[in-house]
């Protein structure tokens, strides 16, 4: 289906809501207004394509995903020692609970992070999650299961309360 | 006690209204720009291209090299039918086509060429990443791989890779475009048994029949012919291994030009190979 949308509509409609799905993965803000841009910027030199694309959001999104999974690899290799010294992230006016969970969830590895966000967040099935990080299903299943199983652990509660 | 989905949306309504991105003109700005230095880089190739081919055919004389018999890297087996890769960037299993390297080495080889070239297009592996080729030579595995450019794109991103039997070894991204004629790069001191060895690999114009590299240090000519990318791909690619007088402890590339003939024996690009360290051409 083709849209004709502007690329100013389409990132004031969509920049919001990929902030949210993106903090939750990098756990810290600056990094996901970051990537969001990064993505967003990538976007407009394809506007001419994208803007065609049924969801040009879920392109936006995968190419963000992927940037901060690079990120995150880039810093884990070169800044490893300078992550002690860095400020702790910016605490964000949420209650208790969330932040417990923003806390948790920056433990798990960003595939897990991922997941667990395209899933229970963006709410993308199995398939349109393996899709988006170019994951087999087996391996999106399985990243999920554990990945449930951890954040329990981590934010001491049982699965079937975090999970109903 | 809310459960996890409640507790996501909460911090990403948060993150939604606490966040500043610099807005949709800075997005389309930085695409501007990064539009401009490209076609800026590919008009100084361009121009560079021109005026080393003006510069070497008043130098060269004669006319150009009848076509001799070619080679594939030379000592090398080779499977040039380039299958789809479907794959999934580190640390997803990777499903590989029949025919790719054996074993979860290979498996690792070709994750890591992909997700080479996933990085050079910065985004989703979409159109899909095709292992173009890959052999084997001199106790090492090589591998070329590229992401077909989508219409209206003027970028192409390809990679590398050369490996040893157990994955160990190294990988380059590459961004070449739609009108690259001739580009070179590759690594030497490529040790098997005694002897030294160097690889030289890169993509070609799909005018070139063959291809010659010529070297320093009194290394003979390669004769290489276009390894056959198929409809999707600008250009074809090459690849060959060649054997060094010795040890490169200077790190300066033994190559000096890479030249690529049509079938006529027409000269049609050619590229000379950057002195010091670097290896690209």
């Amino acid at each position: 289906m083709a849209r004709t949308g502007s690329f100013e509509e389409f990132y004031t409609g969509s920049v919001g809501r990929l902030l949210g799905q993106l903090f939750p993965v990098t756990g810290d803000l600056h990094e996901a207004e970051e990537v969001v841009q990064e993505a967003f910027t990538r976007a407009a030199a394809r506007w001419s394509r994208l803007r065609d694309y049924d969801v040009p959001e879920a392109w936006v999104r995968r190419v963000a995903m992927n940037l901060a999974v690079d990120r995150a690899r880039s810093l884990r290799r070169q800044t490893k020692a300078m992550l002690k010294l860095r400020p702790p992230p910016e605490v964000l006016p949420a209650s208790v609970e969330a932040l417990a969970l923003a806390e948790a969830l920056r433990t798990l590895p960003i595939r897990q992070r991922q997941v667990l966000v395209l899933h229970y967040l963006a709410d993308l099935p199995v398939d349109q999650v393996a899709h988006t990080l170019s994951l087999p299903e087996g391996t999106v299943k399985s990243l999920l299961s554990r990945g449930r199983h951890m954040l329990a652990a981590k934010l001491g509660e049982a699965e079937e309360v975090l999970y109903p | 006690m809310s459960d996890l989905r409640e507790r996501l949306q909460e911090l990403a309504d948060v993150a939604a209204r606490q966040g500043r991105t610099p807005g949709p003109e800075a997005a389309l700005r930085g695409a501007r720009r990064r539009r401009l230095t490209r076609v800026g880089g590919t008009v100084l190739l361009a121009i560079a291209l021109v005026a080393v081919m003006v510069g070497v055919d008043r130098l060269a004389g004669p006319a150009p090299l009848t076509p001799t018999a070619t080679t594939r890297p030379s000592g090398t087996t080779t499977s040039t039918s380039p299958p789809d890769v479907s794959i999934a960037p580190d640390p997803g299993a990777v499903q590989r086509p029949a025919g790719s390297p054996p074993g979860k080495a290979g498996e690792r080889m070709v994750r890591d060429v992909a997700t080479a070239v996933a990085e050079c297009r910065g985004g989703p592996p979409d159109p899909p990443t095709v292992l173009v080729a890959w052999g084997k030579g001199h106790d090492r595995t090589w591998l070329i791989a590229a992401a077909p450019p989508p219409p209206g794109e003027e970028e192409l991103c390809w990679a590398d890779g050369l490996f040893e039997a157990s994955g160990a070894g190294g990988f380059s991204k590459n961004s070449s475009t739609r009108r690259t004629m001739l580009e070179a790069s590759g690594s030497q001191n490529i040790r098997s048994g005694n002897q030294y060895w160097g690889y030289v690999v890169g993509p070609v114009t799909k005018r070139a029949a063959r291809i010659r590299v010529l070297f320093g240090g009194g290394i003979s000519p390669l004769e290489l012919v276009p390894i056959q990318s198929g409809d999707r791909f600008p250009v074809n690619f090459y690849a060959g291994f060649f054997r060094q007088p010795k040890e490169d402890k200077n790190l300066e590339w033994f190559v000096t030009r890479v030249i690529a003939y049509d079938s006529a024996g027409n000269k049609v690009a050619e590229c000379q190979g950057s002195p010091g360290p670097g290896h690209s051409c």
